[in-house]
C-alpha cells in the first residue's frame, strides 16, 4: 500500500500538530522589515518572504515590539532564533484554566468550550516559548494534566453511550477525537454491523408469518 | 478434510501481514510453493466431485436434497480455496507494495530479493510484479509530481533547521549557507538534510 | 442516488475550499495566469486564487481525503497551481541562496565564516522561513497523492466497474488525474499479471475471474458508504446566502435536519456541533462544504 496502515483512516500524532501548527497567533517581532517610505540607505536591504502556504504580508511588514499575527510554525520558528516573543493565548492563564476545571467538574455530560486545539497549542508553548506565558510553566502544566485527566474520565464514562445510531460530542478538541477515533468507530462500525443482522433476521420472520 | 489447506495459508497470511506492519520489517516470509499446489490440486479434485454430482443428478433426474448439498458444498469449497490464495497472494504484494515505497527502487528489489545466502522468499512471479512496481513508482515520481519527492518522508516537516554542537573534529563542510568548521565544541545553526549523515555517524548533536 | 448536481456546483463556484470548480469547467481552458499567485491579487474564473487560500483549501482536500471511506473528486486546477508553485518557490529560493536576486554585498563575504552574526542570521532569516513554509507544502501534496494512490489500490475493482458503467455522470477522468489513472491502470495490470500466473489460470474456467459478484461472497470491493465518521458541523459556507437546508428551532440553535435510511430515524445536526455520523447521511452536506470530516 502506498500509505503506512497505521494512518489510512486516521491521522498520526504528528500530522494532528501539523495542522494545529497551520492556526495565527500573535508575536512581538524584535525586528522590522517593513520599509519606511523615504528609504533609509544606512539600513541594508534585505531578502523579503515569499510564501507559499501562509500570508507573507505580515513578515514583509513587521515593525519591532508592534503585535502582529503569523502562523503558529512560524512563530515558533522566528522564536526558535531569538526574533520574536510570542503572545500567550487568552485562555492558557491560571485563572482562565481554573474556570474551565470548575465547569468540568461541575458538568458530568458535558465538555468546556476549550479551544479546538488546546492541548497541541499548549503542549507546544510549555516546550518552546515558556518564557513568553504569563504564569509559571509547572503551574500551568498541572492545570492542563488536571484538565486533560477529567476530560480522559468524561470520555470513559461516555463510552456507554455508544451505539448503531449517532453520536453527538460537542467542545472535544482535535487530539481527543483522534485519539477516540480508532474506538469509537470501531465499536460503532460493529454495533451497525450487529443491529442489521438482527433486524435482517426480524424482517425475515415477518415474511415467513 | 476439505478447507484445512486453505486455512493453512490464511494463517501464513497472517504472518506476512504482521510482518509487514511491525515497524521496520520489510521482509517477507517464505513463499508456500507446495501449500499453494496443493490447494490447486484440492480444487481440481473438487472441481471433478462436482462435475460426477451433476452428471449423475442429470442421470437420476429427480429431486435429490442430499446430492444438490453434496453439490452445493463442493462449489463453496472450491470458492472458499480460491478466496483463500487470492488473500495470501494480495496480502504478499501489499506487502511488496508497502516495502518499494518505504525503500525507494532498488533498493527494495536488493534487500527483499536476497537472503544472505543468495535464495529469496519471494516466488518468481513476486520477484517479477516487484520489479514491475517500482518501475512504476519510478515513473509517477516524475512528470507533474517531480518536485514533491513522492516517495519522501510522510512524517510532517519538523525542525528544517536545528541547532548541533560539533562532538568530534570534523573537518569542513560546505552547505549554501557557507562553509562550516567542525571543531570540537563550537555550535551551529544548519540545514537538518544537511548535516543528518554526520548526526548519525556521530560528529555532530542534535540540541 | 439523486445524481444530478449542477445547483451544488453553481454554489461551490463561490468557495473554492469544497470540491473544486473544475467539475464545472471541464473542458474549458483553466485560466489561471501565471504569475497571479501574488497574495491579495486575483481573479480566475470567479474565485480568488491565493496562495493562502489554494493552501487551506488544499489542507480540507487532504483531510477530507483521509478521512472518507470512498475516493473524492481530484481537484485538477487547484492541483496544477500548487504543483506550479512549488516549482516556482524551488527555483526562487534556489536563486535567492545562490546571491543573484539581492547582492547582499560585502557584508555577507566578511560574516560568511561567522553563521552567528546577527545581520547574518536577519539576512538568511526569510530563506530559513521560505525553506521551512515549502517543505510543509510539499508534505501535504505528497502524503495527498500518496492517500489518494492507496484508495486507488483498494478500489481498483469497484474504479473498472464505474469506468465500464455508460450512465456515470462523472467520467473517471474527472475523478482521478491523469498520472493516477495511469497508475490505476498499469498497477491493476500488473496485479492481475500476478494472480493470473499463480492463481487464477490454474482454476477451473468458472473460478477464474477476478471481479466475479455472482459468488457467495462479492469480489468487488465498494466503499463502505454507512461507515462511521467524525463530523463538525461548520454551517452555511457564506453567510449571506439564504441556506434553504437550514433550520431555526424554537431557541434560536441553527440545524439541519437528515434521516439515517437504515434505522428511518432522524437527527438534528446543530451548527458548532460534533457528531458521530455514517457517511452516507451526511455526504451530501459534506460535499457542500457545510459539514467537515474531522
Amino acid at each position: 500500500m502506498s500509505l503506512p496502515w497505521n494512518i489510512q483512516e486516521t491521522f498520526s500524532p504528528e500530522e494532528i500538530q501539523f495542522i494545529v501548527e497551520n492556526e495565527p497567533i500573535k508575536i512581538f517581532p524584535r525586528f522590522t522589515t517593513r520599509v519606511s517610505l523615504r528609504g533609509d540607505r544606512a539600513k541594508p536591504a534585505h531578502t523579503r518572504w515569499k510564501l507559499v502556504t501562509a500570508d507573507d504580508h505580515p513578515l514583509n511588514n513587521l515593525v519591532a515590539i508592534q503585535t502582529t499575527e503569523v502562523a503558529l510554525w512560524m512563530a515558533l520558528l522566528l522564536k526558535q532564533q531569538g526574533k520574536c516573543s510570542i503572545v500567550a493565548p487568552g485562555w492558557l492563564r491560571l485563572s482562565q484554566l481554573q474556570k474551565y476545571i470548575d465547569y468540568e467538574l461541575k458538568h458530568a455530560e458535558r465538555f468546556s468550550e476549550l479551544p479546538w486545539n488546546w492541548l497541541v497549542v499548549a503542549q507546544l508553548l510549555f516546550s518552546k516559548a515558556a518564557d513568553d506565558l504569563h504564569d509559571p510553566v509547572h503551574l500551568l502544566r498541572g492545570k492542563i494534566q488536571d484538565l486533560r485527566e477529567i476530560r480522559l474520565g468524561k470520555i470513559g464514562q461516555g463510552l456507554k453511550h455508544l451505539n448503531e445510531s449517532h453520536l453527538q460530542l460537542d467542545n472535544l478538541s482535535l487530539l481527543e477525537i483522534n485519539e477516540l477515533r480508532p474506538f469509537v468507530l470501531g465499536v460503532m462500525n460493529k454495533l451497525k454491523q450487529v443491529h442489521s443482522s438482527i433486524s435482517e433476521e426480524r424482517g425475515s420472520e415477518d415474511y415467513y408469518e | 478434510m476439505y478447507g484445512d489447506l486453505g486455512s493453512k495459508l490464511v494463517l501464513e497470511a497472517k504472518r506476512a501481514q504482521q510482518l509487514s506492519q511491525s515497524s521496520g520489517s520489510d521482509q517477507l516470509p517464505l513463499y508456500q510453493d507446495d501449500l499453494v499446489r496443493n490447494i490447486l490440486r484440492e480444487i481440481a479434485h473438487l472441481k471433478k466431485n462436482a462435475e460426477i454430482l451433476k452428471s449423475q443428478q442429470e442421470l437420476e433426474n429427480f429431486d435429490n436434497k442430499v446430492a444438490k448439498c453434496q453439490y452445493f458444498v463442493t462449489l463453496l469449497c472450491m470458492e472458499r480455496n480460491k478466496r483463500c490464495l487470492l488473500a495470501y497472494q494480495k496480502l504478499r504484494s501489499d506487502a511488496l507494495d508497502a516495502a518499494a515505497w518505504n525503500r525507494n527502487g532498488l533498493d527494495a528489489m536488493s534487500s527483499l530479493n536476497t537472503a544472505k545466502d543468495g535464495s529469496t522468499n519471494l516466488s518468481h512471479h513476486e520477484q517479477e510484479y516487484l520489479k514491475d512496481y517500482v518501475q512504476l513508482i519510478t515513473d509517477m515520481k516524475s512528470g507533474d509530481y517531480t518536485d514533491i519527492d513522492l516517495s519522501g518522508s510522510l512524517t510532517p516537516p519538523s525542525d528544517v533547521f536545528i541547532d548541533v554542537r560539533v562532538l568530534k573534529d570534523a573537518g569542513e563542510i560546505q552547505t549554501e549557507y557557507g562553509v562550516f568548521n567542525l571543531i570540537k565544541d563550537s555550535q551551529f545553526f544548519v540545514r537538518q538534510a544537511d548535516v543528518e549523515r554526520l548526526i548519525q555517524q556521530g560528529y555532530l548533536q542534535k540540541l | 442516488m439523486n445524481i444530478d448536481i449542477d445547483d451544488i456546483l453553481a454554489d461551490l463556484d463561490r468557495d473554492t475550499t469544497a470540491v473544486d470548480q473544475t467539475l464545472t469547467s471541464q473542458g474549458q481552458n483553466d485560466t489561471t495566469v501565471f504569475g497571479s499567485d501574488v497574495p491579495g491579487s486575483d481573479k480566475a474564473g470567479g474565485a480568488a486564487v491565493s496562495p493562502v487560500r489554494d493552501f487551506e483549501a488544499l489542507m480540507t482536500h487532504w483531510r477530507n481525503e483521509r478521512l472518507s471511506p470512498e475516493l473524492l473528486p481530484y481537484p485538477h486546477a487547484l492541483m496544477a497551481r500548487m504543483l506550479r508553485r512549488v516549482q516556482e518557490q524551488l527555483e526562487h529560493i534556489e536563486c535567492i541562496s545562490m546571491g543573484y536576486l539581492e547582492t547582499l554585498g560585502e557584508e555577507d563575504n566578511d560574516a560568511a565564516g561567522d553563521s552567528g552574526s546577527n545581520s547574518n542570521v536577519l539576512n538568511k532569516l526569510p530563506l530559513l522561513c521560505m525553506e521551512a513554509d515549502l517543505e510543509r507544502l510539499k508534505f501535504v501534496l505528497r502524503s495527498y497523492v500518496r492517500c489518494r494512490l492507496a484508495k486507488v489500490d483498494k478500489y481498483s475493482l469497484y474504479l473498472r466497474q464505474l469506468a465500464q458503467d455508460n450512465e456515470r455522470m462523472v467520467p473517471l477522468s474527472g475523478l482521478l488525474s491523469r498520472q493516477e489513472l495511469e497508475y490505476h491502470e498499469r498497477h491493476s495490470a500488473i496485479l492481475l499479471k500476478l494472480l493470473n500466473n499463480t492463481i487464477l489460470r490454474h482454476m477451473p474456467p468458472e473460478l477464474q475471474a477476478v471481479d466475479d459478484n455472482e459468488g457467495s461472497v462479492k469480489m468487488v470491493e465498494e466503499p463502505e458508504w454507512d461507515r462511521f465518521v467524525f463530523v463538525y458541523v461548520r454551517g452555511p459556507s457564506s453567510p449571506r446566502d439564504p441556506d434553504p437546508a437550514l433550520e431555526v428551532g424554537p431557541d434560536g440553535q441553527c440545524f439541519y435536519n437528515v434521516m439515517i435510511q437504515g434505522l428511518r430515524e432522524e437527527v438534528e445536526l446543530t451548527v458548532g456541533g460534533i457528531y458521530v455520523m455514517r457517511y452516507n447521511v451526511v455526504r451530501e452536506l459534506i460535499m457542500e462544504g457545510k459539514v467537515e470530516l474531522i
